[in-house]
């Protein structure tokens, strides 16, 4: 039974797609977690230790793909542990609600913070979700090309910010490198290795690659250029920022608002708003879509449509009710979600892939 | 059927949710600010702050535009209001009892700290500053000598906004390399930067005096008792509170000890002890500062590297002469760092702050060395050495080379 009939390319849907999902959210709040246990060296957490973790990920994603080309996670996962496996696809699909659900309220916190103090919370995230559920239902391809068309706007808003903000970096406020050892920048790179790991939504797309021979190669590549997209944001905020970086709540944002180029390239903070909106509205759409998706494959259903609109309600209620305030969200992001997601991101596909090994389940092709 | 209605309902959902946001300001419900002053002033024995801003008057704009030239005389184009309160914004808000319009502050380009609050401690104003959603970090900040509330009660005399004159001053700062401007995020990163104190602009009342009165920072406009706005020497700070002023001239040797000096003008005594007969005017200055550690010894070296013109020789003695061309430079390289060593003086043994950045060079450079010492750093920094090393160099002559000599 295939849920899913439509076929994106592994470029539409590996390479550019994990990138909007994984830079859309970490660009605007990593910096600000990476600097406050890190301070300076943030930079050295998202080059380095998030990279490092997200090629393991990419790894052991392709090497349960390759032994069950044709399964989602969600599949598999049964084959390799039998009735267990029900309970971890549930699981899944429950942390892809649960992320998707603080998504959103990132997005609607960031809005309310920095640009419309006085307008109610809902009014956001329904608009949102909508938007969401609308791609959801449309499907995958939708979801790829709409991402295709949004990538361009979002790295140049991005590459733009970095740009105008050149004259006003001091570099020198990157310096000294690692005074206090590698211990904080281990704390610091819980953060950006969760970020990272989202990749793993591409285990629920890949029987969907119609050229299978590019996968790994775009996985690897998509971790790498997101490390160098995020260090560079770091290295820019610290950069401009300097010292005051781990006060801010959101420091990309606030270094787009340092910009001013003689007085008539002023206020491009509206750039990282378009970029923002952009790109959380394909995160959305994307983990909407592969919870659905996943539901339909855990229930047996003969199409996921149905089950789109009960789980944007439980978005939506989840979403308002998740944090009572910005400082829970920031806390819960902090403290409390890496850890929540490394057992998915690396901690449940390990497993699998060891349990599969051993007791020789899935095809044995050799392709890397 | 049903798809059209649907869509069709749709379209109208868009249509009425498109009309306008939620927080939504519209231009002729604002009343903007121009120019911020925060004090500290003491009511029935309780600290209150108050808030004041010259707010732009919206008629006058709408008839002239901003920058009409031929004002109507006699109408200001700004109100200046102002109100007390126990915290900042609650004083800010407090504007509402008197304003038509929603105060919005995001185009107020200058915020102008009062020397009470600033001897109290800046830490309180920062945070009021640093947490709001309009305030940029790029305002510029001043400190004014006495309240700002009075700052901002004088009229402009060049421009038509309070705000644009002295937006003017700051920028046009760097020709004359005597007046340190900062702005919001640099003074806040000064003010929590280990081993560096802040400093800030200062902003002051000048008053056109009758002749022969002496007046601040050399100025002779004459006047009966007209005031105006300068910007005159720098706002010291230790420890986030305002410990003193540098003036005029100690801030130029500041400026020149950390490389912020553009242009500006030194003049010289090249032919004889008792007048200053030539005037050197930079093109370009820069300096580095380096700390040396040997032992337990903590030493720096600035070096600065000036270059410039001649512009004014005040003798008939040749000048244009190789020779004669490498006395001047000496003398210029023996001004400046008479210059940058009186305000380190200033610094290190008057006001024991940390504004050249030494202890944030150490810490970069030495940052194992820095985390033994860090605690005794102010103790340490009144005495160490620090030695200036100035290379001055005259490129051009100007329009004449020698002085015409007068018969």
């Amino acid at each position: 039974m295939v849920l899913e009939k439509g076929k994106v390319s592994s470029r539409q849907g590996v390479l550019l797609l994990t990138f909007t999902v994984v830079v859309s959210t970490a660009v605007l709040t990593v910096p600000a977690i990476t600097a406050a246990a890190a301070g300076r060296d943030g930079w050295i957490c998202t080059l380095v230790v998030a990279t490092v973790y997200g090629l393991l990920t990419a790894l052991v994603i392709i090497k349960l793909w390759q032994r069950f080309p044709n399964k989602t996670i969600i599949e598999y996962s049964q084959i390799i542990a039998g009735p267990l496996g029900k309970v971890v696809g549930a699981a899944y699909i429950l942390w892809f609600i649960h992320i998707n659900s603080v998504v959103v309220r990132e997005f609607g916190d960031f809005i309310l913070t920095s640009f419309m103090p006085e307008t109610p919370l809902i009014a956001f995230n329904i608009i949102l979700l909508f938007l969401g559920a609308w791609a959801t239902k449309s499907g995958l391809e939708v979801i790829c090309r709409a991402n295709e068309f949004i990538f361009p706007l979002f790295t140049l808003s991005i590459a733009g910010v970095f740009l105008l903000a050149m004259q006003e970096a001091d570099f020198s406020n990157l310096l000294p490198v690692m005074e206090n050892g590698i211990k904080p920048i281990l704390r610091g790179s819980w953060a950006p290795m969760a970020w990272r790991g989202e990749i793993i939504v591409v285990s629920m797309l890949l029987p969907y690659v119609d050229d299978s021979d590019n996968v790994g190669k775009y996985l690897a590549y998509s971790v790498i250029i997101i490390g160098i997209i995020l260090t560079f944001a770091t290295v820019f905020t610290t950069a401009v920022i300097g010292e005051l970086t781990k006060y801010l709540t959101f420091p990309f944002f606030e270094l787009a608002r340092c910009i001013t180029i003689g007085r008539f390239i002023e206020r491009v903070e509206a750039l990282v708003l378009v970029m923002w909106v952009a790109g959380v509205t394909i995160k959305v759409a994307t983990f909407f879509y592969i919870a659905s998706l996943g539901t339909g494959q855990l229930l047996g259903l003969s199409d996921y449509r149905p089950v789109v609109l009960p789980l944007g309600l439980l978005l939506g209620v989840w979403s308002l009710e998740l944090f009572e305030s910005s400082i829970q969200s920031i806390q819960w992001l902090t403290e409390v979600f890496s850890f929540y997601a490394f057992v998915f991101e690396l901690g449940i596909p390990l497993v699998l892939l060891i349990i599969a090994v051993l007791t020789k389940k899935g095809g044995q092709q050799k392709s890397g | 059927m049903g798809k059209r209605f649907v869509t069709i309902l749709i379209i109208v959902f868009i249509l009425f949710s498109f009309t306008g946001c939620w927080s939504r300001r519209e231009i002729e419900k604002l009343a903007m600010a121009t120019i911020i002053g925060t004090d500290k002033v003491t009511i029935d024995g309780q600290d209150k702050w108050l808030i004041s801003a010259n707010m732009i008057k919206p008629r006058d704009l709408a008839s002239q535009g901003p920058l009409g030239g031929n004002g109507s005389g006699s109408d200001k184009p700004t109100v200046l209001v102002s109100s007390i309160g126990a915290t900042a914004w609650e004083a800010g808000r407090n504007l509402a009892a008197r304003l038509p319009r929603r105060e919005y502050i995001s185009h107020a380009n200058i915020f102008v700290i009062g020397e009470r609050l600033a001897r109290d401690g800046v830490d309180q104003i920062i945070d009021v500053i640093l947490r709001s959603k309009d305030i940029r970090l790029n305002t510029w900040v001043l400190v004014a000598k006495g309240q700002a509330l009075d700052i901002l009660e004088t009229e402009p005399e060049f421009e038509e906004l309070l705000s644009q004159e002295v937006m003017g001053i700051v920028q046009n700062q760097p020709v004359a390399s005597k007046v340190f401007t900062i702005d919001i995020k640099r003074f806040a990163n000064q003010l929590i930067t280990p081993g560096q104190d802040a400093v800030a602009s200062c902003i002051e009342i000048f008053e056109r005096k009758e002749e022969g009165q002496s007046q601040p920072g050399n100025s002779s406009d004459k006047g009966n008792g007209q005031k105006a706005v300068r910007l005159g020497g720098t706002a010291v700070f230790r420890k986030g509170k305002l410990a003193g002023w540098l003036n005029d001239e100690e801030t130029k040797g500041y400026l020149y000890g950390i490389g912020r000096a553009r242009q500006g003008i030194i003049s010289l005594s090249v032919h004889e002890l008792d007048k200053k007969d030539v005037a050197f005017a930079m093109t370009r200055a820069s300096s580095r500062i380096v700390p040396r550690v040997e032992g337990d010894e903590i030493s720096f070296i600035i070096d600065i590297k000036a270059e410039g013109d001649l512009q004014q020789h005040d003798d008939t003695r040749p000048i244009a002469r190789p020779d004669v061309i490498k006395a001047v430079e000496q003398k210029a390289a023996h001004e400046i760092k008479a210059l940058v060593e009186n305000a380190l003086n200033k610094a290190q043994n008057e006001f024991e702050a940390d504004i050249f950045g030494f202890g944030n060079r150490l810490h970069k450079r030495y940052p194992q060395f820095w985390k033994q010492i860090q605690q005794d750093w102010r103790e340490i920094y009144p005495d160490i050495k620090v030695t200036v090393n100035v290379e001055a160099k005259v490129r051009r002559t100007g329009m004449i080379t020698d002085t015409p000599a007068v018969n």
